[in-house]
């Protein structure tokens, strides 16, 4: 094995493996690298007792039309995986101030929320419909300018400036912000949930590839090999050795391997402070990477089940009073959970081959403080007591319970590196003041050096902004590469 | 024990007082330190003999918007904002040596021009090419403001070709008046944006002056739990491991994660933290930023009401100071006309004066060098135009007093930390280059250091109300920042 490369991709998350496998298909000599045994990074697959699984709840929004379709087609890869929009998604459920609990089908499939159905969810009133229509035409209709402008505004901020009832309110602060950007609502930023609020009730939410996220990433993978990529997996890469102010290659536990290019899918602030080091950059970046605000953690548990309890992939619940924010969040870590919180169900064992006849694996949690070291405990344990409360037929056929937290989410992605770090769920995207056009650029300020991933390079929900910003990552390392490649 | 805040404000200026009072208002725990003995920065009030008043010459709130306006607003005491419009003379001083007279009351005009034109004489084609000019340097999208960014007024001024010599001495003297920079170097996109914020709001003086906004200000700030310190200086902003720590006084340290200074920023880069915590490219770009002019103001007591404009602006084609005249005035050599500008706050409000007797603030612009020679010239020369202007009150001056320069200024607000810096009449970033979208950013790259004031942060127009314009912006700033690191760090 040719020990020298035009590029390396350290890490084999969405992002890393999206990006290496189009530099193969484009000619590059591309070595990718991962410490995991799989594929995937936090969205990898894998198999226990005739289940197959992701470590955590894993759906892409949006689900039609997307850049995950486009990069399959690109990849050749369209008839291999195939890509399913489940319809109806699920069951939203709401308890209504005097602890009625009422619920509404969701549609997926790519089809909108019918918006009276969601009205009569939530009891609202006529006389606040138009307010409530001005605030959705405003979402919808936004312009890429004006979501910029949104780029240094909190959800909480934004969606204080419409009079929208409780209820309306709790919706979209809860379920639309809290449960897909995974931060509280008042260090949400505004520009991303506009994007994705236009994402998701244009194109659908819930995508889910056949066999599972990690199959996809290692189809993907695969095609990166068939076009004359090297992979190496278990192998934890130590340093990016850095000569003259440019990149020169990765040291390794399994040796060193060389490129005038790598492409870090490790995470930005692991990247800089631990895998360069400081002394490579500027105070002021390394001031800034090191400011950078990492998303929360994630706490929750895995139930398998002996009977199949959810008969859609998702069930979410909310009230007027689950809206989280920064305050809420610090009570709780001081001990003192708020009544109540807003919880989910989920399962991928509706999906051919996920799971043994007759059985089913459920996914529950809530976001927790991304320090690895947090003990979540208290959050397991009211999570359970909702999902008790709410959906008590789940514990009557509980076989195997399995608990994850950030230390877990740390463990498969990126290193702690900065207090609070390395378990974040999604990675440093959704927090005002660095989205849309205040997002890290992928093009570090070291000559060869460029980060893919949540990080960087894109916008938008989880997986779909990997995978974007994997494709326009590779972009511009095919322009650096052409641009400053070596004589031969 | 030593306590610690969630913030802490260096300076009590416009900036730092709407910014702390935001943050407290937020629930922050909030210190405002200050050196002098009186909030306001350099709208200090003062209050001696029954009268009450400023250091120099203030006036300008617009009472419809703007940045006054949403501050009170978002502190929850908009009621409070009481700015009173009175009569205001544009006054223009024809080569002749004939001062025209137009009054306003503070309101605009459907067609100022007119006046404006008759006052410089203009003949008919020369008014189609002045009205014509005039609506391309105020009719603009923000695109087009954007652009102007990058040329200064004289560039644009040359682009125009052939133009009427008064309607030059408008850009020029208004490159100094309202921008308060040098004609070659003021940004055109300021002098739009304040010519399209004159042109759609009434503006006026606040009743009780200056520092009673500033006082309706601070006491929310108090009732929402925030600490003002005064005679206290801030000698040191700390840092440790590269994150801001706190703020060291001549005797004790207070301790906090963010620092918001209102300082200055080539003071507070330069001389509270220290070039050692920043890159050298930060250093030099902090070092290079382009102040803006400085102020002579004198106070004339008179004994009897005969000031009937509250503001008055005297001004001719060629009362402008451009880069060559300031270095001839540095020499001792001023121009025949200066530009002169005026405020007698007794004429808005009453209160300001004792029964009978009037002050006005009177003064022209000057280098912001605390050791500028020229001022005492310069006054000599504001007296001289005052007597051709007001021929009629001059024997009602009963005395004048209150002369202050460059050195006063740099001595109530910012530390000199550069040569010929320090003394400059409303801060920094007034030119092409520093202004507009390349303003300095209030976010300074040492974790948890923030600017707010005139020199970062706000908006386009005239002083204080950049100021409170960037208070306004940099609250939400630090408010998240605030956030985040609890999230993060849980300090």
């Amino acid at each position: 094995m040719s020990k020298n490369y035009d590029v390396i991709v350290v890490g084999a998350g969405p992002g890393g493996v999206a990006c290496g496998a189009l530099l193969a298909k484009w000619g590059v000599k591309t070595l990718l690298v991962d410490k995991n045994s799989r594929i995937g990074g936090k969205a990898m697959t894998v198999s226990k007792n005739g289940f197959r699984y992701e470590y955590w709840p894993i759906a892409a929004c949006p689900a039609t039309n997307t850049q995950i379709h486009l990069l399959l087609k690109t990849l050749g890869l369209d008839e291999d995986v195939e890509l399913i929009a489940p319809d109806p998604l699920g069951i939203m459920h709401y308890e209504t101030p005097s602890g009625k609990i009422k619920t509404m089908l969701m549609p997926g499939g790519g089809k909108p929320m019918d918006p009276q159905e969601a009205f009569n969810l939530l009891g609202i009133k006529d006389a606040d419909m138009p307010e409530i229509m001005r605030l959705f035409t405003d979402m919808l209709g936004m312009s890429r300018h004006d979501q910029n402008l949104l780029d240094d505004v909190s959800v909480l901020q934004f969606l204080d400036r419409y009079q929208i009832p409780k209820s309306m309110y709790s919706l979209l602060a809860t379920l639309q912000s809290e449960g897909t950007l995974e931060v509280p609502g008042d260090i949400a930023c505004a520009s991303e949930f506009v994007k994705v609020f236009q994402q998701n009730n244009t194109y659908g939410g819930g995508l889910y590839p056949a066999g599972g996220f990690g199959r996809m990433y290692e189809a993907i993978a695969k095609s990166a090999q068939t076009n004359g990529s090297d992979i190496i997996l278990r192998t934890r890469v130590e340093r990016i050795s850095v000569e003259n102010g440019r990149v020169t290659g990765v040291l390794t536990d399994k040796g060193v391997f060389q490129a005038p290019i790598v492409v870090s899918n490790a995470g930005i602030q692991p990247t800089v402070l631990k895998l360069v080091g400081e002394e490579h950059f500027d105070k002021s970046y390394v001031n800034y990477v090191r400011d950078l605000v990492p998303s929360f953690g994630f706490a929750g548990a895995r139930y398998f089940l002996s009977k199949p309890v959810l008969k859609h992939p998702l069930y979410v619940y909310f009230a007027d009073d689950t809206i989280s924010t920064m305050e809420k969040h610090l009570k709780a870590e001081a001990g003192q959970m708020p009544e109540r919180i807003y919880v989910f169900m989920s399962t991928n064992s509706l999906y051919p081959g996920m799971a043994p006849k007759g059985k089913q694996l459920i996914y529950t949690g809530i976001t927790c403080p991304a320090d690895p070291k947090t003990n979540i405990k208290p959050w397991l344990d009211k999570v359970e007591e909702e999902i008790a409360r709410l959906w008590p037929d789940v514990f009557k056929y509980i076989e195997e319970k399995e608990y994850y937290g950030s230390a877990q989410i740390s463990r498969l992605s990126r290193d702690s590196v900065v207090p609070g770090a390395g378990g974040e769920c999604i990675g440093l995207g959704q927090i005002v003041g660095q989205c849309g056009n205040l997002k890290p650029s992928p093009k570090a300020p070291v000559g060869g050096l460029f980060y893919v991933g949540a990080d960087a390079g894109s916008s938008g929900f989880g997986n779909h902004m990997c995978v974007e910003s994997g494709m326009n990552v590779a972009k511009l390392v095919r322009d650096y590469w052409a641009t400053h490649r070596l004589p031969h | 024990m030593v306590k610690n805040y969630d913030v802490i404000v260096v300076g009590a200026g416009f900036g730092g007082v709407v910014c702390g009072a935001l943050l407290a208002k937020q629930g922050l725990q909030t210190l405002i330190l200050d050196k002098n003995t009186r909030p306001g920065g350099k709208q200090t009030g003062f209050s001696i003999n029954g009268f009450k008043f400023e250091m120099w010459p203030t006036y300008g709130i617009p009472i419809e918007i703007g940045p006054f306006v949403d501050a009170f607003k978002a502190l929850g005491i908009e009621s409070k904002l009481d700015v009173i419009p009175k009569n205001t003379a544009l006054m223009y001083r024809r080569p002749n040596g004939k001062w025209i007279t137009t009054v306003t009351g503070g309101r605009q005009e459907t067609d100022p021009t007119e006046n404006m034109f008759n006052s410089w004489n203009l003949k008919p084609k020369e008014r189609e090419v002045a009205l014509q000019v005039l609506a391309e340097a105020a009719v603009l999208t923000p695109e087009q403001l954007d652009a102007l960014d990058d040329v200064s007024v004289k560039q644009w001024v040359a682009q125009r070709g052939e133009i009427p010599k008064p309607l030059f001495g408008f850009f020029a003297v208004h490159s100094n008046l309202m921008a308060t920079g040098l004609y070659e170097l003021v940004a055109m996109s300021e002098i739009s944006r304040i010519m399209q914020i004159f042109g759609s709001s009434t503006t006026g003086f606040p009743r009780g002056g200056y520092s009673r906004v500033v006082d309706d200000i601070l006491k929310v700030f108090k009732a929402n739990g925030g600490t003002l310190k005064l005679n206290t200086r801030v000698e040191k902003i700390l840092v440790e491991d590269g994150r801001v720590t706190g703020v060291a006084t001549k005797d004790r340290v207070y301790k906090s994660h963010i620092v918001v200074s209102n300082a200055g920023l080539q003071p507070t880069v330069l001389k509270l933290v220290g070039e050692e915590y920043f890159d050298k490219g930060y250093v030099g770009y902090v070092k290079d930023i382009v102040p803006s002019l400085g102020f002579c103001n004198q106070r004339y007591i008179f004994s009897k009401p005969v000031m009937k404009y509250g503001m008055f602006l005297g001004t001719s084609e060629d009362s402008y100071i451009d880069v060559d005249r300031l270095a001839e005035m540095k020499k001792g050599k001023i121009p025949e006309v200066l530009s002169v500008y005026g405020v007698c706050p007794a004429v808005f409000d009453p209160s300001m004066a004792p029964n009978g007797k009037q002050m006005l603030l009177i003064g022209a612009w000057c280098s912001p060098d605390p050791d500028a020679k020229e001022v005492r010239s310069v006054q000599k020369k504001v007296d001289e135009l005052f007597e051709e202007m007001f021929p009629e009150a001059v024997s009602y001056i009963e005395s004048k007093e209150g002369y202050v320069g460059p050195a006063q200024v740099s001595k109530l607000s910012r530390d000199s930390v550069l040569p010929g810096l320090g003394g400059e009449a409303v801060g920094l970033a007034v030119t092409v280059g520093y202004c507009g979208k390349h303003k300095p950013s209030p976010k300074s790259p040492l974790p948890g250091l923030f600017f707010v004031g005139h020199d970062a942060g706000g908006g386009a127009f005239i002083g204080t109300h950049q100021a409170v314009s960037s208070g306004l912006r940099v609250a939400p700033l630090v408010h998240h920042y605030y956030l985040e690191k609890k999230a993060v760090l849980r300090q």
